[in-house]
């Protein structure tokens, strides 16, 4: 059976440039969509479920054991979960919050929830490893609590946030290459369907050539601005 | 009854951190006028509760028991926006600066008049007032980690002050510091102290700052107060052995010349004990 694929698939000879332009250019626009929906709505969130994670553990700003474990523990179940399973697993819940378990947009929900999850780690550490005597300043002052989180915390933590935030937009675009998986196009779907199955490699290779090129814009960016910000 | 220029009044005041397992009795049933206008020295060993007492007076730290009362006002009682309103009363220096890295030194000065609702203008005045007060005018765009260690110490009193308060709390702000830079910032507390008569609490664990700077001196071990008294007293006739063995390692360290020339500008009357115990020092 294999062998007959192999035979016809040389047998074909160059690439059909032609044909695949379009289907590339719309996997192009297919994966930033994705990408950039869900570190639009998961990063915010993820923000947000990091800022509680960070501020409910004990004697920081919001103190609050209980808020704390339970936030912990769900991150920690969920974020192992290999994405390719997690987004078969809550197909029902896709179902019932897009209509649809297949498509593009059944493909970003998943990853709106993993990238919160994953988000909000990334600002918990980031926001541990700065230095609590900057509250403590900012709290002497009469500065209140949530005034403290936004003016003061986020902007001393900004450049390392700024990284952890590049290092998710690489996870994410991971994710969004099995999109494929539920008919959600993107890069990764187009390298599979054009590339492997075809064996046609050069295919393959555009595909992570472009992928590389937008991974490696958004690191240099977010490198560029993160040392601005360090002031040193 | 304390008279009425005292500005922070303790009265039994107890701090207990409960951990997981065990508590941590960190201030023993605190009793401890501080007068207007005074700089008000705690010295004791690391652990000792300096730190705890202190940030009590801004209530940093709540009390377990007992009564602080800070300008009249009891602060166990207070709620978010008299506690607010108190703040601004009371400026605060920290031992390793504490300033806001992602800030300029003019932003960091300006972020206390923010809180208390200055309009920009007045702000703007401001700023530029403390930095020359603390001969800082020429940094007013640079960021923190630009600055030396003493630098950046002018830059967090300059904060502390912004406000006007009346009090300005200080832990360690020397202990990070050079002794030449030790110096210049204790130099500079004075000034505070004396030009705008801001009482200073001041924590150290070193017995030569205290007595450079100090009117009175409390010496806190183990979490209580175990003597009291005019830096003169405490320096020249020490009682309990803590301040016994503080006393002899000022007289050991690498600055204590200038702080003995000092002591005797400051108290001629003990001239001649201050003299024997220079010439101990100097061993002749
Ligand atoms: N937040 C805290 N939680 C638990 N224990 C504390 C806390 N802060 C201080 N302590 C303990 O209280 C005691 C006094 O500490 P501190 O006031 O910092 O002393 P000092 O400033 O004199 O070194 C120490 O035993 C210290 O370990
Ligand atoms: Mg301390």
């Amino acid at each position: 059976m294999f062998e007959h694929i192999i035979i016809e698939s040389t047998a074909t000879g160059s690439t059909n440039w032609e044909y695949l332009t379009p289907l590339l250019n719309r996997a192009v626009f297919e994966t930033l969509y994705m990408v950039a929906m869900t570190i639009g709505i998961g990063g915010v969130i993820g923000l947000l479920l990091g800022l509680v994670l960070y501020s409910t553990r004990p004697s920081n700003l919001f103190q609050n054991t209980v808020v704390y474990r339970v936030l912990d523990f769900v991150v920690n179940v969920i974020r192992p979960i290999p994405f390719i399973i997690f987004l078969t697993a809550i197909r029902p819940l896709t179902i019932s919050v897009i209509g649809t378990s297949i498509g593009t947009d059944a493909a970003v929900f998943p990853m709106v929830i993993i990238c919160s999850v994953a988000t909000s780690r990334i600002v918990e550490q980031n926001l541990v490893g700065t230095d609590p005597g900057i509250i403590e300043a900012a709290r002497s002052m009469g500065c209140s609590r949530m005034r403290t989180l936004f003016t003061v915390l986020i902007p001393e933590a900004l450049s390392p946030l700024i990284l952890g935030y590049a290092f998710l937009f690489v996870a994410v675009t991971d994710m969004s290459a099995m999109a494929g998986m539920i008919a959600g196009g993107g890069l990764g779907d187009f390298a599979i369907s054009y590339g492997y199955r075809q064996m046609d490699d050069v295919v393959t290779w555009v595909a992570i050539a472009i992928i590389i090129v937008f991974v490696q814009l958004v690191q240099q960016l977010a490198n560029f601005f993160a040392k601005r910000l360090l002031h040193k | 009854m304390a008279n009425e220029e005292t500005i922070i009044q303790f009265r039994g005041a107890t701090k207990v951190y409960k951990l997981r397992k065990k508590e941590v009795l960190a201030v023993d049933k605190l009793t401890l006028d501080v007068e207007k206008g005074e700089v008000f020295g705690i010295i004791g060993y690391s652990g000792a509760g300096k730190s705890t007492a202190i940030r009590m007076i801004n209530q940093l730290e709540a009390l377990t028991s007992g009564k602080l009362t800070v300008l009249g006002q009891d602060v166990g009682r207070l709620n978010e926006s008299q506690l607010k309103a108190l703040r601004a009363e009371i400026g605060m220096v920290f031992q390793l600066f504490n300033l806001f890295n992602a800030k300029t030194i003019a932003k960091n000065i300006e972020f206390p008049l923010k809180l208390a609702k200055w309009t920009p203008e007045k702000r703007k005045a401001r700023v530029a007032e403390l930095l020359d007060f603390v001969g800082m005018s020429d940094k007013a765009n640079v960021y923190p980690p630009e600055l030396s260690g003493g630098q950046k110490q002018r830059v967090g009193i300059a904060r502390a002050l912004a406000t006007n308060p009346k009090i300005l709390l200080a832990d360690e702000v020397t202990s990070a510091l050079d002794p030449e830079t030790t110096i210049d910032v204790l130099n500079l507390l004075k000034k505070v102290n004396k030009e705008f008569g801001v009482t200073i609490v001041m924590i150290t664990h070193a017995m030569n700052v205290a007595s450079y700077i100090c009117d009175k001196i409390a010496v806190m071990d183990d979490a209580k107060l175990v003597e009291f008294g005019t830096a003169a007293e405490i320096f020249t006739a020490p009682k309990h052995p803590t301040t016994v063995r503080f006393v002899k390692t000022a007289t050991e360290s690498d600055v204590s010349d200038k702080i003995l020339s000092e002591l005797v500008v400051r108290h001629p009357d003990l001239a001649p004990e201050i003299d024997d115990l220079f010439k101990e020092v100097h061993n002749v």
